[in-house]
């Protein structure tokens, strides 16, 4: 199973990368939206964690934004940090 | 009412007075219900994001925990680094608690500087090297610049709070390249100039951002997290300090100048 993670946050990235790791998924780590965007196109993971706040695209941006780009593959989606919304 | 009535009793042209005087009232009534609701709205974004704040180094520190409990018996050297990871964490939660606490003793103005004898170059190469893990993995560099190792008496507490604002200011909106740090002692004054390759910030809006609760971009979803508090309280710092600290506009990324004012410690021993 792939998972992608989108955190600019390279502290955050790391230990998700570390901990998913460990459990033995396959993991994409992105740190903006437009590069979970090109991850996404390229690699169509089973999962996103998209952190809502993120600079150039946001967390809410990269979902539509991807969609429309047709990137699919069977996406869940988490939303790692909801804020006002 | 009561204003009608009375302004009735005393004088013929009674009513439009009492129609100005109810407008007044009114006009006043309005202004303090809109200061209300904006004090309303500042005060929930700023638990949001005080909030937020706290979550993101918390989550941190519970996730390189786990990882550090895993890798405890047989890879003792990541054990170790995501045990500095959490001491970074760590810190970063005691700079935030920092400044919400000096923020409420401005408030209520129980803030007092404690100028005590301490070397600057000492005190920004601490708070640099606090940094420097996260600096590192953000490709920033810094370069300090300038001979500021003569013992000063200043609030040291307040000159790394300062420094550590701006810094995280710089951690936060820059995304690469070269911080400079130049210092010199000028008299009794203590110049520090830091200098970022960041986007910068517009001159127009420079005023605003040290104001507390304000922030060059304060859309809920933008792209750095923080509490709009960082600037004011530094400002506020360095006012209490005898100084302050100002943006220098720049053709380049970000520059500010704090100036507090810091005697040198022989000088002080000599004259007691």
């Amino acid at each position: 199973m792939k998972i992608l993670f989108a955190d600019d946050d390279p502290m955050t990235l790391d230990s998700l990368d570390a901990c998913a790791a460990q459990e033995g998924f396959t993991t994409l780590l992105a740190r903006n939206g437009r590069q979970a965007l090109d991850l996404w196109r390229l690699h169509l993971p089973d999962l996103l964690y998209l952190n809502i706040k993120m600079p150039d695209i946001d967390g809410y941006e990269v979902l539509p934004t991807g969609t429309r780009q047709g990137s699919g593959g069977g996406v869940a989606l988490s939303l790692g940090e909801k804020r006002g919304k | 009412m009561v204003l009608i009535s009375f302004a009735r009793a005393k004088d013929d042209h009674s009513p439009l007075l009492a129609t100005v005087l109810m407008a007044l009232l009114g006009f006043i009534v309005f202004g303090q219900q809109c200061r209300a609701s904006v004090l309303a709205e500042q005060r929930v974004s700023f638990v949001n994001s005080v909030s937020h704040e706290l979550r993101s180094p918390l989550t941190n520190m519970l996730l390189n925990i786990n990882l550090t409990t895993e890798a405890i018996d047989d890879k003792v050297s990541d054990a170790t680094r995501r045990l500095a990871l959490v001491q970074e964490e760590a810190r970063r939660l005691c700079r935030l608690i920092d400044n919400v606490l000096t923020f409420s003793r401005h408030e209520q103005g129980q803030f007092r500087s404690e100028p005590r004898a301490c070397v600057p170059a000492s005190v920004i190469a601490a708070v640099v090297e606090q940094f420097a893990p996260s600096f590192a993995r953000r490709a920033l560099t810094v370069s300090r610049t300038g001979d500021v190792s003569a013992a000063c008496v200043l609030d040291s507490d307040a000159l790394a709070q300062i420094l550590g604002s701006l810094l995280s200011n710089v951690e936060k909106y820059v995304p690469g390249g070269k911080i400079k740090i130049v210092s010199a002692l000028t008299g009794e004054t203590l110049i520090i100039r830091i200098t970022d390759e960041g986007p910068g910030i517009p001159v127009a809006a420079a005023e605003r951002i040290s104001r507390p609760f304000e922030r060059l971009d304060s859309r809920v979803n933008e792209g750095a997290s923080g509490t709009g508090l960082g600037l004011a309280i530094a400002r506020d710092l360095a006012s209490s300090m005898g100084g302050s600290l100002r943006h220098v506009p720049s053709e380049r990324g970000a520059s500010f100048e704090l100036r507090v004012r810091a005697p040198l410690a022989r000088e002080i021993a000599s004259a007691a």
